[in-house]
């Protein structure tokens, strides 16, 4: 049975009528340009390399700062540029092995398949994450800062910014859609009582780099660290560590609570409760939960072994003020800034800089913080993007980055700040483009990041079988 | 929001955008005057260069144009008893030039009606027997793919693939 199902959205009017409609819809005048274009382009400075053609559909371009800008060597903008109707090409996010621990854009990249000839074309860095402290034994684990999925699978809470949500990526179908995004995730009892979740993959009591919730205070401010005493936090099945025990943060009293823990299995039933937690291992398809304080009580009266434990979680674009449904067709990717909205840069972007000095003139400081965004250009194409050095780190002020972005030579709509500085890392293939920046027993490497934005194969032949 | 207005049928064909705030008109531009079929309202100008967000969970979904765009075809599979293909097999509706694989499940597409036939690699000199979009993907087919599907299965995993 063959159901087709054309899609024309006007099919009841003639198509006089519909341009009528969508004229007075308009209001139909001369066409506005909007804001003024900047006398001189920022890329004026910069030099265009050639485009190398990477696989068909996807392009990496390297501009080369012709007269470096108060610094003694010369700055690279490097732009991939993906062309989803020249090529079998998507745009995915992933997490590597698991979502517990961090490993470089290489490692992460040839994670993506077993198959050589389809790793992925290009990819970049991906969201910001802090690092846990390695307390009580644990492994030294990463925790995504705001709203981050992979194939549906949510891995962790929006950051509650006053209710404003925080800027992110929803990759789906090809392309980055932008947008400030918040989460609602709730844990339903048997019963149908529903508790908060406050937050995935991570040590209840101590939430790293932004407050998930009104219940988080603030403990430390840098890095910035807030403490919530009654947590429920889900780890999923792809977690890939053994869940933490209490004590991962002396200096966190809330992860000494001993707390609850609750095992559930692939169909959502419970198989083990128990007084305490840590050392477990997520079953295959199934997650655990562990509470504190007034969130293990709720456990211990709602969830037994044999009952059914639902998660209800929903992604919500705070922006359009809707739902965006979580399907496999879904990853996120987020940060705190969106550079680009609609061809501007934002009111609100502030000129946010971790690492300054000097510049060649003795007296201005320049920023060294490297750069890597997403964004979509005035063809409709995924870009890829990273600002640093050529051989050292090197990068610039968010609003100076955004204006770079910005210039008409580039022609980017919509563009979303990733993790930078040391994490900025941009690969083709197997080869890397951007410097190591991180130093490991004396030898310069490069990061160990949370995830990765790429563009992989969206399909291929299968030869026929001997 | 953007406004995308649309010459061809289904979000296909040429097109235009309009930035939130802005307006555009259409009485002199002879592409576009009288031409229109359709149009839509997205938040971000890019999505006006695709038309996949047509396509409903749990389908496979096909493409007459490139990137989801043009006329769509939902697909509702089948059980086949003489293949027993768990797919479908198309009817008289242009063959895809891009697909969205929206399941839980892989999808190997055929150039025949019969879950069946192949394409020849030059570059091998070998055969293709199946083309496959993994769960989830959504894809542009490219050659020597792009037009020449006629049936599709779904599949656990792809070594079931004819």
């Amino acid at each position: 049975m063959r159901v087709t199902r054309p899609h024309l959205p006007m099919k009841s009017r003639t198509w006089v009528a519909a341009a009528a409609a969508l004229g007075a819809a308009l209001a139909l005048t001369t066409s506005s340009s909007g804001a003024a274009e900047p006398a001189t382009s920022p890329l004026a400075a910069w030099t265009a390399g050639t485009p190398v053609t990477v696989a068909a559909g996807v392009t990496r371009t390297t501009w080369t700062e012709t007269t470096p800008d108060n610094r003694a060597k010369a700055r690279a903008l490097q732009i991939v540029e993906i062309d989803p109707v020249a090529g079998a090409v998507t745009l995915e996010s992933a997490i590597g092995a698991n979502d517990s621990l961090a490993e470089t854009l290489t490692e992460q990249l040839a994670k993506v398949t077993p198959v050589t000839t389809r790793h992925p074309w290009a990819g970049v860095n991906g969201g910001l994450f802090q690092r846990e402290p390695a307390g009580a034994g644990a492994e030294s684990t990463i925790v995504h800062t705001s709203v981050t999925a992979t194939d549906g699978v949510l891995h962790s809470a929006g950051c509650w910014s006053g209710g404003k949500g925080s800027s992110g990526a929803v990759i789906q179908y090809g392309l980055p859609y932008i947008t400030k995004l918040s989460t609602r995730l709730n844990l339903v009892a048997p019963s149908g009582t529903t508790v908060r979740i406050d937050d995935f993959n991570r040590a209840p009591g101590r939430v790293p780099h932004c407050a998930r919730d009104t219940d988080d205070v603030l403990v430390t401010a840098s890095p910035p660290v807030y403490t919530d005493p009654s947590e429920i936090v889900v780890f999923t099945h792809d977690y890939g560590a053994p869940v933490p025990a209490p004590g991962t943060d002396p200096g966190v009293a809330a992860t000494m609570d001993e707390g609850f823990e609750v095992v559930v299995d692939a169909n959502g039933v419970v198989t083990r409760t128990r007084e305490g937690r840590g050392g477990t291992l997520v079953p295959a398809g199934g997650r655990v939960i562990q509470g504190i304080g007034t969130g293990a009580q709720w456990l211990r009266d709602h969830l037994v072994p044999g009952s059914t434990a639902t998660i209800d979680q929903k992604l919500h674009d705070v922006t359009m003020k809707r739902d965006i449904p979580l399907d496999a067709s879904v990853d996120v990717v987020s940060s705190f800034h969106q550079l680009l909205r609609h061809g501007d840069i934002p009111a609100e972007l502030p000129n946010s800089c971790s690492g300054t000095e000097t510049g060649t003139d003795g007296t201005t400081l320049i920023c060294t913080d490297s750069r890597t965004a997403l964004g979509t250009n005035v063809r409709g194409r995924p870009v890829l993007v990273t600002l640093t050095g050529q051989d050292n780190e090197d990068g610039d002020y968010l609003q100076s980055f955004a204006a770079l972005l910005n210039s008409p030579e580039l022609g980017i709509v919509d563009a979303l700040n990733l993790d930078g500085g040391g994490s900025t890392t941009l690969q083709t293939g197997t080869q890397v483009h951007t410097p190591p920046t991180d130093l490991k027993d004396g030898t310069r490497v490069h990061r160990e990041v949370a995830d990765t934005v790429y563009t992989g194969v969206g399909g291929y032949g299968l030869y026929v079988k001997p | 929001m953007w406004a995308c207005a649309y010459v061809g049928a289904g979000y296909g064909g040429l097109f235009e955008t309009v930035k939130p705030g802005n307006a555009d008109q259409y009485t002199t531009d002879p592409r576009f005057t009288g031409t229109l079929s359709g149009h839509k309202l997205v938040p971000s100008r890019a999505l006006c260069f695709t038309g996949y967000e047509r396509c409903p969970d749990d389908h496979v979904c096909t493409f007459k144009e490139p990137n989801g765009r043009g006329a769509m075809t939902v697909h509702v599979p089948t059980t086949d008893p003489a293949t027993r293909s768990h797919g479908t097999s198309y009817g008289a509706e242009a063959a895809p030039r891009s697909a969205w694989n929206r399941t839980k499940k892989h999808v190997c597409f055929y150039p025949q009606p019969t879950f069946t036939g192949t394409w020849d690699d030059p570059a091998s000199l070998r055969e293709f027997g199946a083309y496959v979009i993994l769960r989830g993907d959504s894809t542009t087919i490219p050659a020597p793919f792009s037009g020449t599907f006629r049936s599709h299965e779904l599949v656990n995993g792809t070594a079931e693939c004819a």
